[in-house]
């Protein structure tokens, strides 16, 4: 299974805009880059969490698709990717040789602030937002761990410099150590340039058989793996430095695409919070458990180091419009393993990897993970 | 679990103890006024629960112990010592 084309808006506050006015063109510019028009597109999973009732098909209408399955996918922060784990599967049953994937998100809908969680949930009753979640993650990861607070800034210090190499980044200024501590609190210790931004996106992929791909003859990137995992209850003490939903569901990945951590050249990881960053540096294998600090500091993480996390940004400087960024992490994945990447191309990258994780759930550590692993066709 | 927990820490409050895991202040919320103070507690019966927490966070210890209180909600603790 193949990206043989993608697109992507730049992510930030579009108020007046529809769904389907942000994701349109980029079903649209995907189609064009894969070299398809849109009557070559056989099904469509299309992943958001707040766009309402049938958000796929609205977006289709205004591209006169029709007819051919449409399915919804809500997965919280996974939403995007767990469409094009969907996509994927078609494709690999044999079933498809073109599906659109689509994930989009518009989150100035709910003017600022926290995500709204859902309140069936005795947590989220009891208070619980996200920013609170990783606070108290990076609270016990600085307890635990030879880490200190500017080692978290650094995280945002690293995503900005990427950020302001990508075009479709939403944050594309550069911040010092001192002004991210220095940032207003948002839940202490995490402070508001810890925290990735609210806003709007949209991102498409086109996935292809082999068949397919060899008759386009352009750039295209192979998904060697494609997992998806759902949290599991755990009432008692749980190791909040260690998410195991993220550990399980990048193991099976490995395992699938036959490679390890080390042979990646590129990762867009799921830094919703700049702890978030540490924390999957560890779970993700790129260094052993408690090594995560030590690879910030020594920029082993960003151009020119052992590999390049969030080349885009990431989602603290790229953005996070909940639904549209697993599609727009393999979008990028997409860039870098075809040399499209432009200012932020990582050299000679041939192998990457997405993980996209979340929601909050009481008694889970998270609600949907998903991992992706492509390499240059 | 929580309604169990909360009627019996209202009618004697040492009744439930348990250890500081984690907390953090909350400065932006969508569900509540701010700031306040939520925290993760590890319970001596074995079960870790989300619990809103009382009085001066800058009393509050990692691992410290901590005990059920009545408070401005179902589940508030307090580092013990604290009144």
């Amino acid at each position: 299974m193949y990206v043989a084309g993608a697109a992507m808006i730049p992510m930030g506050r579009y108020p007046q805009a529809s769904y389907a006015g942000l994701a349109a063109g980029t079903v649209r510019d995907a189609l064009r880059s894969a070299g398809l028009d849109r009557g070559d597109v056989q099904e469509v999973f299309c992943g958001h969490s707040f766009g309402g009732m049938l958000t796929g098909q609205r977006i289709l209408a205004a591209l006169d698709i029709g007819s051919v399955p449409v399915t919804n996918v809500d997965n919280a922060c996974s939403g995007g990717a767990t469409a094009l784990h969907h996509a994927f599967r078609a494709v690999g049953r044999g079933e498809r040789d073109v599906v659109l994937v689509i994930g989009v998100e518009k989150l100035s809908q709910f003017g600022g602030g926290t995500l709204p969680l859902v309140t069936e949930d005795r947590e989220v009753r009891r208070g619980m937002v996200m920013p609170a979640l990783y606070a108290m993650r990076a609270r016990r990861y600085l307890h635990e761990r030879d880490a200190e607070l500017a080692d978290l800034a650094r995280v945002s210090v690293k995503a900005r410099a990427h950020g302001a190499l990508n075009p479709a980044a939403q944050l594309r200024k550069p911040v010092t150590v001192d002004e991210v501590l220095g940032a207003r609190p948002i839940a202490d210790p995490l402070t508001l340039f810890m925290c990735c931004p609210t806003g709007d996106g949209a991102a498409s992929l086109i996935v292809v058989s082999d068949r397919i791909r060899r008759r386009l003859g352009r750039p295209a990137i192979r998904i060697a793996a494609s997992v998806l995992h759902s949290g599991q209850v755990d009432l008692g003490p749980r190791d909040m430095l260690w998410p195991q939903i993220s550990a399980d569901s990048a193991a099976d990945a490995y395992a699938a695409a036959g490679i390890g951590p080390g042979d990646l050249d590129v990762v867009e990881l799921h830094d919703a919070f700049s702890i978030a960053e540490l924390i999957y540096y560890e779970a993700l294998g790129l260094c052993p458990p408690g090594d995560g600090a030590k690879l910030i500091r020594l920029g082993e993480t960003t151009f020119g180091g052992q590999v390049v996390v969030n080349p885009s940004g990431g989602l603290l400087a790229k953005g996070h419009p909940v639904g549209a960024s697993g599609a727009a992490q393999v979008a990028e994945l997409f860039w870098q393993l075809t040399g499209q990447a432009g200012a932020r191309q990582v050299p000679g990258a041939r192998l990457g990897l997405a993980h996209v994780t979340g929601g909050g759930i009481a008694g889970l550590d998270h609600g949907a993970c998903a991992v992706h692993i492509a390499e240059a066709a | 679990m929580s309604e169990d927990l909360a009627g019996r820490g209202a009618d004697r409050p040492e009744f439930v103890g348990g250890r500081l895991y984690t907390w953090s202040t909350v400065y932006v919320s969508a569900s509540r006024p701010v700031p306040y103070t939520l925290g993760y507690v590890d319970l001596d019966d074995g079960l870790r629960v989300l619990a809103r927490l009382d009085g001066d966070p800058g009393a509050l210890r990692m691992d410290g112990p901590v005990r059920l209180v009545p408070g401005p909600d179902e589940l508030t603790f307090a580092p013990l010592g604290h009144q």
